[in-house]
């Protein structure tokens, strides 16, 4: 099977530590950016990704924000199952392929929420078998990550690096948050301070504020846009089990990701080797290890190796995060699996920038990882 | 540190936490010991368990020192760890009483109790 559908339209806000915005401001402002790149307006959109309060919507909380109400629009589908990043697209995607609507957008972000404290609030799950602990996300994926290092003794140097090469695109990067921070060595990643072992503050994503957007049409309408459409080649989900309640187990979720991947790959006839650029779910570096094991690129265990022998610079044999990632370049919370949805299709569009791979063709994009006991990717390519 | 608020479900849990004493879910069809508590027995959907006293022994899964705790009420460092007691059920816990050298993935513990502001915890200690 095939999607019958393409990414016209991207958007990006300004990425910082904090901004003078609201959530919905900041979310609107992106859509806006992502509509005129598309050569559209609000008008042409019939499908949106969104939490629904409704007409027919599962959430009534007063400030949940009326998306047809604020929009000044009606739609013909709607899609909340999980309305960003991967998932978003995939559902928009398939929504355009079937002829539910014809224009579909994705949209998110955060901004006015982040304050002084040492952690964003989403990174703290608050319910009662987790909260008394005193853990946060990082942790979860530490619990993961431990038993990895004890089986398989990855050499930290070369853990390090795959945290400064990511950090270092995006200290290039005007665009990120980081912009102007490193370089980096991977001495500097190892001798940051530790935070919950194994991992260093900068093996760790970002929590920061900015949003993004994206417009998905079919391919016939996508040749009326201004701008080279970018076709949705393949994906698929991953859902194993609710996430930060119960311990997640390395036995358990180090394969995750397997299946999708291998659907994926199906669906656009590549192999893992044959994408240009890799724009991975960066939560930490060793997650990033992770999916180049689990996406068949190596064996278990020989990540740190293989990445080290082949390289993940953006003029090595697998560019990886290309605009400083989650890492260095941007987080938003809740919207942030779009911002790697937008690098890919700058990257396919040849519009990136310091960050842009030569001749880069296809891009590989994946959400969320292990710790998160959830998993998703997609495949992105140039119309031919 | 933060308070929590136990549901209907969880409050029998934490009622015999205060006093010292670790329970867990029992289903009464299968069999099955499971955490955290569910209306329906994962194993087998059963609606029928039952709370039990748990050995309180059992094995740490993995940990991780958390060398920064998400605010100041905290302990700091923390030792967090995935516990497996012995009749197969999983919690999330603290390992204390020790340094973190001291401290290995499958290292066996017991369960102790402690108090704190925010109310008595269920934490483990090495054999
Ligand atoms: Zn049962």
């Amino acid at each position: 099977m095939s999607f019958n559908a393409a990414v016209v339209g991207v958007g990006m806000t300004k990425q910082a530590k904090s901004l003078d915005h609201s959530n919905i401001s900041i979310s609107i402002e992106a859509l806006n950016l992502a509509l005129t790149d598309a050569g559209m307006d609000i008008e042409d959109v019939d499908g949106i990704c969104a939490r629904w309060p409704g007409p027919g919507g599962t959430t009534f909380d007063p400030g949940v924000v009326d998306w047809s109400g604020i929009l000044g629009t009606s739609f013909r589908w709607v899609g909340d199952t999980y309305p960003q990043g991967v998932p978003g697209v995939l559902d928009a995607a398939a929504a355009v392929s079937t002829g539910l609507c014809e224009v579909a957008v994705v949209f998110g972000g955060q901004a006015g929420v982040l304050g002084e404290g040492n952690l964003a609030g989403y990174t703290r799950p608050d319910n009662e078998f987790v909260a008394p602990w005193g853990l946060f996300t990082a942790a979860h994926f530490g619990l993961i990550a431990n038993v990895y290092f004890e089986r398989f003794r990855p050499d930290r140097d070369k853990l390090s690096q795959v945290a400064a090469t990511i950090r270092n695109a995006g200290a290039k990067n005007p665009d990120a948050v980081m912009y102007g921070r490193g370089p980096y060595s991977p001495s500097d990643i190892t001798n940051s301070p530790l935070i919950c072992e194994p991992f260093h503050l900068l093996d760790l994503c970002l929590a920061t504020e900015g949003a993004s957007a994206v417009v998905i049409t079919s391919i016939e309408r996508s040749q009326d846009c201004p701008k080279l459409p970018v076709r949705i080649l393949g994906g698929s989900s991953e859902w194993h089990r609710q996430q930060y309640v119960d311990p997640p187990r390395y036995d358990e979720v180090a394969s995750l990701g397997k299946d999708a991947f291998q659907r994926t790959f199906g669906m656009a006839g590549l192999s893992p080797d044959e994408i240009d650029v890799y724009e991975l779910y960066d939560i930490n570096t060793w997650e990033v290890v992770r999916q180049f094991e689990t996406m068949g690129l190596c064996e278990e265990g020989e990540g740190t190796d293989f990445i080290h022998e082949n390289g993940i610079g953006k003029d090595q044999n697998f560019p990886t995060n290309t605009d400083g990632g989650l890492l260095s370049f941007s987080h938003t919370g809740w919207g942030g699996p779009t911002l790697k949805i937008v690098e890919a299709v700058r990257q396919i569009r040849g519009t990136a920038g310091c960050s842009q791979v030569a001749g880069a063709e296809t891009a590989l994009i994946t959400g969320a990882g292990s710790g998160a006991q959830y998993f998703n990717t997609a495949i992105l390519g140039a119309s031919r | 540190m933060r308070t929590w608020s136990p549901s209907e479900l969880t409050a029998y849990f934490w009622t015999q936490i205060n006093s010292g004493i670790l329970v867990r879910p029992v289903c009464r069809s299968c069999g099955a010991n499971f955490f955290s508590p569910q209306v329906l027995c994962p194993s087998c959907q059963s609606d029928s368990w039952e709370y039990e006293e748990s050995s309180g022994h059992g094995y740490i899964y993995s940990f991780t020192e958390i060398h920064r705790p998400p605010d100041s009420s905290f302990p700091s460092p923390l030792i967090v760890a995935d516990i497996e007691l012995d009749e197969g059920w999983r919690m999330f816990s603290w390992i204390v009483g020790c340094r973190s050298e001291d401290v290995r993935i499958g290292s066996r513990v017991y369960v102790t109790f402690e108090d704190f502001d925010a109310g008595t915890l269920p934490v483990f200690k090495i054999n």
